[in-house]
Order: structure tokens, then C-alpha cells, then sequence
């Protein structure tokens, strides 16, 4: 055992989910909000190096290791469970509360691991709380795709487990460590199970299949945990690896062209995490000391204004039951704080200057430029007026302003204003002192944000993409109906693997059954008598072996027959 | 948008397209860097290519009605 002085977050975490449900029930909110709180503070004071191992069969697990990279992801991890908490803070459900808890006890687990196999317990152990905080919903459509996600998740889970099985017979080696590029079949099973939960294209389709779909407060801490463990993992690992580079440029573009399709204003959302972690992904990809600084920079603001943006949205459909765009419009009077708040998030995520997106995403992609990547860099470029356009215009646009359609929000609860308030508040702070961000960063490099150069172009870009907008705004406006994805190859053929396992299999058993009872139903019947299937008398009658003797009568009139032939035969003899 | 606005726009464009000017980029990222208003254009035709190729993938392949994977 290591020093004691400290107290692993996960363990603030995991007591406090545990505890929660003996808590008297006015009590629990509470709780909510000093576990994460607690566990900031363990993140904080934390010394850096190896502070828990444990013995486990033949290996030493190391369960709580700090580096600086470690305390940038557990720091905000930690944060955002607050702000969530905070946003939650209403709700009086216990599982969804606890849930919460035990899915930031993964997040923070998988942070702070130091080898493989603890990395995979708590990569799991944010499964099935991630997926209840979609049943958390309990309608129809959640149920099914809160299923969806989990067996999704599972499957990558286990694709990690093969790879670390594997990685750990090949080397004997458990702790984890940066894999070279490409070096063995395990290490690309463990990209490809990280890959899954980084919402990689094209393993991507349970976020917006699921996220669309969870609770109003479930869905703030979704949007963060999830995806930017597996970004970190990324970091952690998988430096350097160049085909990270392609997948994110393409996960980027990918987010912003079905955001264009998307009605359901947290499914536009969901294709936008995906855009914006393809930045970090490609920032992994990358691999130099800028690029890693940028997409753990980024991951930190992301995680910030994607809640926020998740909470405003939430509003919305807390206070009005609607979440298409088709169906919202005229709020922006009636509810202008949220609109505010959620505009904050907006210029965050669209990198306006003196907003926390600008100081990190241009460090991807300066890091990109810097590289050499120049396709690289007009690509997540053109990704960023994608991004202005749908969460900085088209959303605002179609939800607060756009048609008006005599929708009276209820009011919301002086908490959740909090919540979004608190968020709002860092994303202004980080983007105003981007100093206080960047002393966090693993690597000490001195990157300037606010140059001319750079506000002269980021001005142009937003400028020019607000004018096109503006003029084609009729051209992005929602449409009734959902747009395929990838899921479809899987949920499409559902049908026809449900009809092929389970209706066939269900006609062949019940014929088999049926034949089966008439056989032995017959069976029976010939067992009760089975003299009269050969001699076709006494059939359904129970055999008796005195139906088939001879009468009594019949033996006598034979015994006097034979006497009177014996007598017969001596009278003449 | 009122006058006021368009007025604050067109004031703002305006600027950041002379600024590209006065200072014009390092081309550090590629020779476009080095064109004045490159990215003004960049941000006007980036902002119509993504609508209407992501509207031309839905029309063609994509868009689907609500209860498309309920029916049978």
C-alpha cells in the first residue's frame, strides 16, 4: 500500500454513490453536491507519482497514479459532476442520483489508473450507469436505446479486455504505456474498444442513437464523461498514432454534416461532440507536445460548454416537452436567461474570441499547422464554420427565434439557472485567462491565442459564415423525420436477424412440440391397450388381460362335452 | 436583424478583411494564409458547401420518416 495521506477520487465517489441511497431523502441532493466537491478536492491535493497499489494474483495494480495530465481530466471530471450535480439538483429520483455518482466513479477510475486492468474495471463500471441515466427517461424509445448503448458498450468493453489479455501474455507487462504505432494485434483491439467510446466514426452511432434520448439531467453528465475518458485514454496511449489523425479530421466533418439533418436539437448536439472530439482525436494523432497540450485543452473547455450547451437545450425541453426544431420556435421573450446562457455556450464551442473554445481549438489546430498538416487544418478549419452554423445559428435560430408557435414554457428551477450559470461563468473565465488553463497542460509550451492574425481570421470565418446563413437560413431549417446513420446497419437488419433467430426458431420449436405431444399422445393411447392395435377390438378401453380369456361358460360346455365323448366312447367300447 | 445590426455587421466585416490587409498573415499554414480575405470567403462558401451537400446526402439517401425503423 502506498501513502494514506491521500484519498483517491474514485473512492470519494464510489462511497458516496454507495451511501447515498441510506441518506435521508431531503439529504441526498446534497450529496450529490458535496461527493464531487470532495473528490475535486482529492484531485487537488493529490501528490503526484503512484499513491495506491494494489497485490492482485501475480501483478501489482496501480490504482491511483497522478500526472499532470491525469489531474487536467480528473480536475474537470470532478468539476462537471458538480455543475451537473448542481443542475440536478431537483430531481428526487435516488438510482438516477447514484448512477450519476457511480458512472464519475468510472470516469475518474479510468483517470487516474495506472495499469491496464484496473483501467478496464472502471471502463466498465461507467456502462451500466451511463446507460440507466437513458432508462432514466422510462419511455418506450429510451428503454430500446438505452439496450442499444449498453450492448454497444459491452461489446467494446470486451474488445479492450481481448486486447489487454492479449497485450499482457504477449509483454508480461500490465502497466499502462504509450503502444508504438500499429506494433501488434493488441494494441489494436485496445484502440478499437477506446475508439468505441470516443464515438470514432464509424463506431459512433449509440451517442446520438442514446444521448438524444436520456433524462434532461442525465444527459449533462453523458455529454462529458463518456467520450472524453476515452479521449484521455487516447492521450495516454496512442500518441503519435497518424491514422488518429484521419479519423478525427473525419469524425469532425462527419458531426457537422448530419448536425445538418439532425431535428431533435440534443441529437444536433450529439453529432456536434463527435465533431469536437474528432478534434481531440486528431490532436492524439498528431502526437507532438502542442497537439497533446490542445486536445487535453480542448477536452477540459469541450466538456464545459457541451454541458452548458446540454443544459440549455435541457431547459428547453424541461420547461416546453418539446425537443424538435420543428415543433419550437418564439421562445427567446419568454425564456431570455436560457437563451443567454445558452449562448455562451454557443460562442464557446464556436471559438468567438474571449470564450474558452478559441483558446484551446486553435491549439489543435495550430498544432496541426505546426506539423505540417495543412489539409489537416483547413479541414478542421471549414469543421469550425460547420459548428458556428448549426450550434451557433441554426439551433438559437429555430428554438428561440424562427416561427412562432404559442409555446408557454413552465418555469424552471432556480438550480438549474445555477448550473448553467456556474459553467457559463468558466467558459468566460478561460477564455479571458487562457493562462489558467494552459499552467494545467502536461507540457509547458507557450502558445499565444490572441494574435492578430488569428482574431483577424476567426472574425472573417464567423462574420461570413453568420451572412451565408442568414441568407440560406429557410435552406437549414429542421425537417420532420430522423436521418440514417450507421445504426442502421444494425438496427435495419434486426428485423430480419429477429425474424431468422427468433420468429423461425420459434415456428420450427412449436412444430417440433407439437409433433412431439401428438406422438406421445398417441403413444399413450396405444400403451393403454396395445392388443387392440393388432387385433383392432377393445380399442380405447384400458387392457385387461380377462377381455381376451374365454368366458367361464365356454370352459364348462367343453369339460361336459369332453365327458360326454369320454362316456360316449366307453358306452361303445 | 435590424439597420442597426447589418450596420454593426458590415462594420465588423469590413474591419477584420482590412486587418487582414494592414497585417497579413505568416504563411505558416498554407499559401492561403498569405491572401487578404481568404478566410471571409473561406467562411461564406465553407457555410454553403456544408449545407448543401449534408441536404443533398439527406434528399438522396438519408432522410427517412419518424417511424422508419418501427414499421415493418
Amino acid at each position: 500500500m502506498g501513502s494514506e495521506a491521500n484519498v483517491a477520487p474514485f473512492i470519494v465517489m464510489a462511497v458516496g454513490a454507495l451511501i447515498l441511497p441510506f441518506l435521508p431523502r431531503l439529504s441526498r441532493p446534497y450529496a450529490t453536491l458535496v461527493v464531487p466537491l470532495l473528490a475535486l478536492m482529492a484531485v487537488w491535493f493529490a501528490p503526484g507519482g503512484i499513491n495506491l497499489t494494489l497485490k492482485f494474483m501475480d501483478y501489482q495494480l496501480v490504482l491511483f497514479k497522478v500526472d499532470s495530465l491525469s489531474r487536467v481530466f480528473g480536475t474537470i471530471f470532478a468539476l462537471i459532476t458538480l455543475i451537473g450535480s448542481i443542475f440536478a439538483f431537483h430531481v428526487r429520483e435516488t438510482a438516477e442520483q447514484a448512477a450519476a455518482l457511480l458512472y464519475a466513479t468510472g470516469a475518474v477510475g479510468v483517470t487516474f489508473a495506472g495499469d491496464f486492468l484496473t483501467l478496464f474495471f472502471f471502463w466498465e463500471l461507467m456502462s451500466l450507469p451511463s446507460a440507466y441515466l437513458v432508462w432514466a427517461s422510462k419511455t418506450e424509445e429510451s428503454g430500446r436505446a438505452g439496450m442499444r448503448y449498453l450492448l454497444f458498450h459491452l461489446f467494446g468493453g470486451a474488445l479492450l479486455l481481448a486486447g489487454i489479455l492479449l497485450h499482457t501474455a504477449e509483454t508480461g507487462r500490465i502497466l499502462i504505456e504509450q503502444l508504438p504505432p500499429g506494433s501488434s494485434f493488441s494494441s489494436w483491439l485496445i484502440l478499437a474498444g477506446v475508439a468505441l467510446n470516443a464515438a470514432v466514426v464509424p463506431l459512433h452511432a449509440w451517442l446520438p442513437d442514446a444521448y438524444p434520448k436520456a433524462t434532461v439531467t442525465g444527459a449533462v453528465f453523458l455529454s462529458a464523461l463518456t467520450t472524453k475518458t476515452a479521449v484521455y485514454v487516447l492521450l495516454r496511449i496512442f500518441p503519435g498514432w497518424e491514422v488518429l489523425i484521419f479519423l478525427g479530421v473525419f469524425m469532425a466533418l462527419y458531426g457537422v454534416v448530419f448536425a445538418v439533418l439532425a431535428n431533435d436539437i440534443r441529437g444536433l448536439l450529439s453529432y456536434h461532440i463527435i465533431s469536437q472530439v474528432g478534434y481531440m482525436v486528431a490532436g492524439a494523432g498528431i502526437g507532438t507536445q502542442l497537439a497533446i497540450n490542445g486536445a487535453a485543452a480542448h477536452a477540459f473547455s469541450h466538456i464545459l460548454y457541451k454541458s452548458l450547451l446540454f443544459m440549455g437545450a435541457g431547459s428547453v425541453i424541461f420547461t416546453t416537452g418539446k425537443s424538435k426544431m420543428t415543433e419550437l420556435g418564439g421562445l427567446a421573450k419568454k425564456q431570455p436567461l436560457v437563451f443567454w446562457l445558452y449562448m455562451i455556450g454557443a460562442f464557446s464551442i464556436s471559438g468567438f474570441p474571449l470564450f474558452n473554445g478559441f483558446i484551446s481549438k486553435s491549439m489543435v489546430i495550430a498544432a496541426a499547422g505546426e506539423a505540417h498538416h495543412t489539409i489537416v487544418w483547413l479541414l478542421l478549419t471549414l469543421a469550425s464554420v460547420g459548428t458556428f452554423l448549426h450550434t451557433g445559428l441554426k439551433l438559437p435560430y429555430y428554438t428561440w427565434f424562427g416561427e412562432e408557435r404559442g409555446l408557454t414554457p413552465t418555469a424552471l428551477h432556480l438550480n438549474m439557472y445555477l448550473a448553467m450559470a456556474v459553467a457559463a461563468f468558466f467558459c468566460v473565465l478561460f477564455g479571458v485567462m487562457p493562462g489558467l488553463l494552459y499552467d494545467m497542460l502536461p507540457f509547458s509550451v507557450s502558445f499565444a491565442p490572441y494574435t492578430v492574425t488569428h482574431l483577424t481570421e476567426t472574425a472573417q470565418i464567423l462574420i461570413f459564415t453568420f451572412v451565408a446563413f442568414w441568407i440560406y437560413r429557410k435552406k437549414v431549417a429542421g425537417e420532420a423525420g430522423i436521418a440514417l446513420d450507421v445504426d442502421w446497419f444494425y438496427r435495419k437488419p434486426a428485423k430480419l436477424a429477429e425474424r431468422i433467430f427468433t420468429v423461425n426458431v420459434e415456428a420450427v420449436f412449436n412444430r417440433v412440440d407439437k409433433f412431439v405431444e401428438n406422438f406421445v399422445r398417441s403413444l399413450t393411447a396405444i400403451s393403454r391397450n396395445p392388443l387392440a392395435f393388432f387385433i383392432g377390438s377393445g380399442a380405447g378401453r384400458d387392457y385387461s388381460p380377462d377381455d381376451y380369456r374365454p368366458a367361464v361358460g365356454v370352459l364348462i360346455v367343453v369339460t361336459l362335452l369332453c365327458f360326454l365323448l369320454f362316456a360316449g366312447w366307453g358306452w361303445f367300447v | 436583424m435590424n439597420k442597426l445590426r447589418w450596420a454593426l455587421l458590415g462594420l465588423g466585416g469590413a474591419l477584420s478583411i482590412a486587418a487582414g490587409f494592414i497585417f497579413p498573415g505568416e504563411e505558416t499554414h498554407g499559401w492561403w494564409s498569405a491572401i487578404p480575405g481568404f478566410f471571409a470567403l473561406f467562411g461564406f462558401f465553407g457555410c454553403l458547401l456544408i449545407i448543401v451537400f449534408s441536404k443533398f446526402l439527406g434528399k438522396i439517401l438519408l432522410y427517412k420518416r419518424e417511424d422508419y425503423y418501427d414499421g415493418k
